[in-house]
């Protein structure tokens, strides 16, 4: 009786056990079978609709996570075994990834419409030729105000530190978002490596910091449209969302510059399809697939071409396509490498400082 | 004379410290109720703001519906919520598993190890959550073994297993063992006791475990951002993702709808045991 009864205990551990197993091999299913495609990207940057339609034409099956930042994508990449096949990396994250070998280098023979990226985008200074992002969608950081509490014409940084605003400025809630501000207004170039320039851009942040209401990379826009704040550093995709309710709302890049960014798309390392990753770049590519990413995101694409089948209110919209000659001022945030200490020191300073 | 004197003061100090009294019985409730608004507060904020027409969450501008069509319309949305679902009901199904026949365990068992597992069981609460979630994602990365709804589950089975176990361990040490006793007196083997007495005493404790563990796995960000993979976005990591677009009422629309769903939950977890206790009082009459 006895063992009967350690007998059955066993098989419900052994029962368990097997459940596990069977369990775990369903729902990780076979990742190898043909037409699928895993994308890991930046939440609303790549709208559904353009993922649904690529499905639909070449009938592959995309499975799309989303990520909330350069960091936590490439930590998972890092970490190996992830199974993605499309990454959508920043320009900064495209040298840190190709650096460490986690993205591929691109086989542009595989991608027919390569020639529709713009001129000015071929020759990033992060990743020369495209040789290991397709660059995609692209943006500005600057600044932002509205026009109830702000009477001059904001043209530069300066207005950051301006004492008629105190206690109505919001800065980014992001180290190299708000050093962009502190380099440039002192005359440094956004993506500075150098000890003595990131000390001063870090004196001027601790300067500024009585005047400021908060740092803010959530809702600043709102903050911004409603007139709490006055003025605030700000990425120009999220400022154009309030753009189109409040005509109150500015946005300019800086003349000292400003930055821009962009994201891409580059092939993992290892990736188990392939193929059908140039298949989705190359889609991605087409004038008239660019033209609907902008539309439905209200982002710039890299593709040139698609400006022309967009409407004017969004192909000349400042804050969307910026002025080429801004374009060619404005810096790159690039990977600081050693320097990052500087900046996180720096940062530490800033942000315990009273 | 100085006895008069001093009297009507006597009378007005006793008759303040009577309000004193008074007062001070007033701050417990009231100090209670302001807490307890200030808690619920947000939450109203919340659904009054899925109704704002502007696509500001702090600005209003008049009544829409337009976010619930966009939740409802809103594929990786749906996905996410999807995701987050199947996740918290594995995880909260393995956990209050395991948390019963451990609690079972160390309640009626003697076995060489005790105190140390029962102990060892606490230290996922004690521990900060980054770091079991990191031990695990290296742990699946030296296995070899890919991310995804296996490794989700695990890792949330993982941070939920001793708030199962908890409520588990109270449920067992109020379970009378003469119940079992009984059962073994009148002839059921082991197996059949823990099916036909243990198990059914048990329930409403495990049904309590599950939903306990299912919330937090639904919850769950820390862990899940360590070891989500291709196809298992839950909707904590979705919704922060979307924060650099920055967000819309439609996560308050969200908001209010998962407020929906929990209540009914709830509602319908308290009219099961209400029900239970109403045939159990009938049956011992």
């Amino acid at each position: 009786m006895s063992s009967f009864v350690s007998w059955g205990r066993r098989s419900v551990l052994l029962g368990a056990v097997a459940f596990g197993l069977v369990f775990g091999l369903a729902v990780s299913g076979p990742a190898h079978a043909a037409g699928e495609l895993h994308i890991y990207a930046w939440s609303g940057e790549l709208p559904q609709e353009i993922v649904d339609d690529f499905e639909k034409e070449t009938g592959i099956t995309v499975t799309f996570d989303t990520f909330d930042s350069n960091e936590t994508m490439m930590a998972k990449l890092e970490a190996g075994a992830t199974g993605y096949d499309i990454v959508n990396p920043s320009q900064y994250a495209v040298q840190i990834l190709a650096k460490k070998g986690l993205i591929e280098e691109l086989e542009h023979g595989k991608i027919a419409n390569i020639g529709n990226i713009s001129e000015e985008f071929r020759n990033v200074s992060y990743d020369s030729g495209n040789k290991y992002q397709i660059p995609y969608l692209s943006g500005s950081t600057g600044l932002a105000y509205n026009t109830d509490c702000v009477k001059e014409e904001v043209t530069s940084w300066k207005s950051l530190w301006d004492e008629k605003y105190k206690g109505r400025i919001y800065m980014l809630d992001n180290m190299l978002a708000a050093y962009i501000a502190g380099l440039q207004v002192n005359g440094f170039r956004a993506s500075s490596t150098n000890e003595a320039e990131i000390a001063k851009a870090t004196e001027s942040l601790i300067a500024q910091k009585p005047l400021l209401a908060g740092y803010n990379s959530t809702n600043f826009a709102d903050l911004v449209s409603s007139g709490e704040a006055c003025l605030v550093e700000a990425w120009s995709g999220t400022v154009i969302q309030v753009m189109a309710e409040n005509p109150k709302v500015r946005y300019v890049l800086p003349q000292e510059g400003g930055t821009m960014w962009v994201d891409g798309f580059s092939v993992a390392k290892g990736a188990a399809n392939r193929d059908n990753a140039y298949i989705f770049i190359d889609y991605l590519l087409k004038p008239e697939v660019a033209a609907k990413v902008t539309k439905l995101s209200k982002i710039a694409t890299c593709v040139g071409k698609s400006r022309e089948l967009l409407p004017p209110e969004i192909a000349n919209n400042p804050a969307i396509f910026l002025p080429k000659e801004q374009v060619a001022k404005a810096d790159f945030i690039l990977d600081a490498g050693d320097a990052m200490k500087f900046y996180q020191d720096g940062w530490t300073k800033v942000k315990t400082a009273q | 004379m100085t006895m008069r004197a001093d009297a009507p003061a006597l009378l007005t100090e006793s008759a303040s410290s009577v309000w004193t009294t008074r007062l001070a019985r007033l701050v417990p409730p009231v100090f209670t109720f302001a807490a307890l608004a200030f808690l619920f507060i947000p939450i109203f904020v919340l659904i009054a703001y899925s109704f704002n027409a502007s696509r500001s969450t702090v600005v209003w501008q008049g009544l829409t519906l337009d976010w619930y069509a966009a939740v409802l319309d809103d594929r990786r949305l749906r996905q996410a919520v999807m995701n987050s679902a199947f996740v918290a009901l594995f995880a909260g199904a393995f956990s209050a598993a395991i948390g019963t026949l451990t609690a079972l365990a160390i309640v009626r068992r003697q076995f060489p190890g005790k105190e140390m597992l029962s102990t060892a069981l606490l230290a996922p609460i004690v521990l900060p959550e980054i770091v079991i979630a990191v031990a695990l994602l290296v742990f699946m990365v030296a296995l070899k073994a890919p991310l995804g709804f296996t490794s989700m589950i695990i890792g949330h089975v993982l941070v939920t297993l001793p708030f199962a176990t908890l409520i588990m361990r109270t449920a067992a040490v109020a379970l009378d063992p003469r119940l079992e006793e009984a059962a073994a007196d009148l002839g059921a083997n082991e197996w059949q006791t823990f099916l036909r007495v243990t198990l059914p005493a048990l329930a409403p404790a495990i049904l309590s475990a599950f939903l306990m563990a299912a919330t937090l796995s639904f919850d769950n960000f820390v862990m899940s951002t360590f070891v989500t993979g291709v196809g298992s976005t839950t909707l904590p990591i979705y919704i922060y993702a979307q924060l650099k677009t920055g967000l819309t009422p439609q996560i308050n629309a969200l908001g209010t709808l998962l407020v929906i769903a929990n209540m009914t939950v709830l509602i319908a977890v308290i009219g099961y045991q209400f029900r239970l206790r109403a045939r159990r009082q009938r049956l011992s009459q």
